[in-house]
């Protein structure tokens, strides 16, 4: 996990890949906390094929709650978003999810594995 | 974690052990009549849960067993494959291979590897044999279990909509929330949920609305919940089939709010989670105006220009309660053993305590304080027979194990038996029913070994090939009643005497009535059999299962005609927890007598005594009964009253008198154990406290009249 921080354009790119299951939800939260208390717009991408489960689900949508208090942004890289969509798919994350909290519901993480912005 | 986790396969396993009991039944009914649809398809569904619940708790050899077996009865299902002999015997190895993974070692299988390979290898070539293609096993193993669940999830979709077509179906609404602490009991809620969307058309509403700030979480907690709308022609055992491992760690509830096939297409689905989705609730009128529209015209923005002419989220904004539909809640709970058993503690700790209190009310006669005492007793006695009866099981559970038993023994033996049972809705206490499992097991193994001859012999007597075991229940009083019937060789009395006098059992002179040869065979060290088998006949068995019955203050009774059969009868109390006693005094000291045991009591005058001339001898309305001083039997010192109670009970069917200073009356008794130190001490069969807070001892009434029949027996034959 690796965040970096463009300080010009408030910006950053918070890079994960690998495992992303409650194995290393508390080391995620930490570094979700820390990018979204550091710049307005934090950009996730993934350097590499993913493992998800619920946990990372509901972390994500956590993140996602915050930014929108603190009127941040919180999105999912957009060439990246096939790599989130086949993880779920992996992990027999069923269709038709539908999130109330979602703004987008085409734009949701549970919905369609796209980003939260 | 690993603790919760730990749990969560212990819940597995048992549950996992339920199934695998239900799939023996089906097999063995399936032995009989190979095309039951209804036993095929009970056969795949249990088979479809283990599958799917051992990956879900990590046990993969179990997941890719049951994968293959269940692969061949999908086969079975479509009429592609037949019920063979070939396909009962090599599923119920895969029951025993399950059984030894989780550690249920019933028929003495020990997991291995290559046996699970080799079934494996066995269910292919039975599918090859049918011309049919084989799944590829590396398929299975090299991927992980999520993924092997999608991969099927989507092969069993499309063939459950191609089946769906054929008949009505159902639309359920799933409210499905876990605990907060799932993941750490290793349970992945999204596996239930794909589970759930195998079983035809399904929409997932997901609620995050739980999920707190990031700030806030915690990120092992769960706090998603569902909301689920499936339209399948699977009834509802179907649906909590797929939550039966996590039924409790979450809340569930299950309703059905269409019955007919109206809500089977996308769009209302869609419509139905909008609504959801919007108001969280659903009214009936929702569901009906949804139907109605759709049958009309087929289309579900008609439904807006129906007879109110509302729309559905108007009708809603007007309908206010929530109604989901006719809500099917699951009717019984599952609970830890151990949790009733310290219930049924507690219960008894109660009993005694209320028994305390009843003493000390009547001797302060405050008449205020009675009242409150009586309530308390009748709400103690309610409490006591509720939580008794929450413990007794059909014994039904245990009979159908030995249908497999029967099977394996008469294929082994190269005999042909026929097994029936009758009664199995007959209750028993739950630990009764565990601790009768081993005795019955000997008994069966005895009959089919021993007593059911081979079938050439059979016909050659003139009996039918087919030899016949019978298990029967029934209540009697305070007890039950349970027959093991066979018409075999039956016992040849003059062989048992012959045996006993060569094993030193009995004097050569001993004078035995028949009912006294036919027990010898619950001696121990006492077998008839020439040969050593692996299934009886090392001269032990029958001795243990009459400790075994001892133990549980039961009597066994054995009757048999040579060449006819035997009938075995064991007679066992209905609880061991608390029994209706009756209490007696004799000397200083107070016991307690099974009150089921008891016929009446009477007195018993110094003239009676003497009338007797030293005999201990009564008569009653012109029956001469037998007695047993308990003072002599106890050696309690101190001077007898002048009248003296008999209490009249039954004893392998002759009347026995017990001789007591007083009887005092009935007495909730709850039955503790005596410790280690009196383990030996029949004739004692436990104590209880009494309401002064003194301890009677609880005797046991066949063992103090077979104690002092054989104690009279000696010295009859010393004196000879």
């Amino acid at each position: 996990m690796n965040l970096k921080v463009d300080d010009s354009k408030k910006e950053g790119v918070l890079t994960i890949g690998g495992t992303l299951t409650i194995q290393r939800s508390t080391a995620l939260k930490e570094i979700l906390l820390k990018a979204l208390g550091q710049v307005d717009c934090v950009k996730i991408h993934f350097d590499q094929a993913i493992e998800v489960d619920l946990a990372f689900l509901q972390l994500f949508c956590a993140a996602h709650k915050t930014s929108l208090r603190k009127n941040k942004k919180l999105q999912i890289e957009e060439n990246q978003i096939d790599v989130l969509k086949k993880a779920f798919k992996d992990i027999g994350f069923p269709q038709f999810m539908k999130c109330k909290n979602s703004d987008d519901s085409n734009h949701c993480v549970w919905s369609s594995g796209g980003s939260h912005e | 974690m690993t603790e919760d986790l730990n749990k969560g396969r212990d819940i597995f396993k048992e549950e996992a052990y339920e199934l695998l009991a239900k799939l023996e039944n089906c097999l063995l009914e399936l032995e009989m009549v190979p095309d039951d649809k209804e036993m095929i398809e009970r056969a795949f569904r249990a088979m479809h849960t283990i599958k799917g619940s051992s990956s879900m708790f990590g046990f993969d050899a179990i997941a890719n067993l049951t994968h293959e077996a269940e692969t061949v009865y999908e086969m079975v299902r479509k009429d592609k494959v037949k019920v063979t002999k070939e396909l009962i015997d090599l599923t119920f190895r895969v029951i025993d291979q399950i059984m030894a993974v989780i550690g249920k070692h019933e028929y003495d299988e020990s997991a291995d590897e290559s046996k699970i390979n080799d079934i494996i290898f066995s269910f292919k070539q039975l599918l090859s044999k049918e011309g049919l293609e084989v799944s590829h096993p590396s398929s299975l193993r090299s991927r992980s279990p999520q993924e092997r669940e999608l991969s099927r999830s989507s092969h069993f979709a499309e063939q459950d909509l191609a089946e769906e077509t054929k008949s009505t179906k159902r639309t359920y609404m799933i409210y499905f929330r876990p605990h907060h602490d799932i993941f750490l009991k290793g349970l992945n809620p999204l596996l239930l949920l794909s589970e759930l969307c195998q079983l035809g058309r399904c929409t997932i509403i997901t609620h995050t609305d739980l999920i707190p700030d990031l700030e806030d979480i915690d990120p092992e907690a769960c706090y998603t919940y569902w909301d689920v709308f499936l339209t399948t022609a699977e009834d509802i055992n179907a649906i909590r089939d797929i939550f039966i491992f996590v039924e409790d760690n979450c809340e569930i509830k299950i309703n059905v709010i269409d019955t007919g096939n109206s809500l089977d297409n996308e769009e209302a689905h869609k419509h139905l989670s909008n609504i959801i989705f919007e108001k969280a609730e659903l009214t009936e009128k929702d569901v009906e105006g949804l139907i109605t529209g759709w049958r009309n015209t087929g289309k579900h923005n008609e439904v807006k220009n129906n007879s109110t002419g509302d729309s559905l989220q108007d009708k809603l904004q007007q309908g206010g309660g929530m109604v989901r539909g006719h809500q099917m809640e699951v009717s019984s709970i599952r609970v830890a053993a151990n949790k009733l058993d310290k219930l049924v503690n507690l219960v008894g700790e109660l009993v005694t305590v209320q028994a305390r209190l009843s003493q000390a009310v009547i001797t302060r006669n405050d008449p205020e304080m009675l009242l409150i005492a009586e309530e308390i007793e009748r709400l103690t006695d309610d409490l006591r027979d509720s939580t008794m009866n929450v413990r007794l099981v059909p014994i039904g559970t245990i009979f159908n194990r030995f249908k497999r038993l029967v099977r394996d023994l008469s294929n082994e033996l190269g005999k042909e038996v026929e097994f029936t049972t009758r009664g199995g809705e007959t209750e028993l206490d739950k630990n009764v029913i565990e601790k009768l499992n081993d005795p019955l097991v000997h008994i069966i193994r005895n009959s089919i070994d021993h007593g059911i001859e081979p079938p050439a012999n059979r016909e050659a007597s003139g009996k039918s090939r087919r030899g016949m075991v019978h298990l029967s229940s029934e209540y009697s009083g305070a007890n039950v009643l349970i027959k093991i019937r066979d018409d075999g060789a039956g016992i040849d009395l003059k062989e048992i005497r012959k045996d006993a006098i060569e094993k030193g059992l009995i004097r050569e002179d001993t004078s035995l009535t028949e009912r006294d040869i036919l027990s010898i065979i619950f001696s121990p060290g006492f077998s008839t059999s020439e040969k050593v088998t692996k299934v009886s006949g090392r001269g032990v068995g029958l001795d243990v299962v009459k400790r075994c019955i001892d133990t549980l203050r039961g009597t066994v009774d054995i009757d048999s005609k040579k060449g006819r059969g035997m009938i075995i009868t064991l007679k066992i109390p209905l609880t061991l927890a608390i029994i209706e006693g009756l209490l007696l005094k004799v000397g200083d000291n107070q016991y307690i007598l099974p009150l089921s045991a008891v016929e009446e009591c009477i007195e018993l005058t110094r003239q009676d005594v003497a009338g007797a001339h030293g005999r201990h001898i009564v008569n009653v309305r012109g029956r001469i009964i037998p007695y047993i001083r308990l003072r002599d039997f106890l050696n309690i010192d101190g001077t007898m009253p002048d009248i003296e109670q008999i209490v009249i009970t039954e004893v392998n069917g002759k009347k026995v008198g017990l001789a007591v200073d007083h009887v005092i009356g009935e007495h909730q008794t709850v039955i503790k154990s005596l410790g280690r130190i009196y383990r030996d001490v029949d004739v004692l069969s436990g104590a209880t406290i009494l309401g002064n807070g003194k301890v009677a001892i609880i005797l046991n009434i066949p063992k103090i009249v077979e104690y002092t029949e054989s104690k009279e027996m000696t010295m009859v034959s010393g004196s000879a």
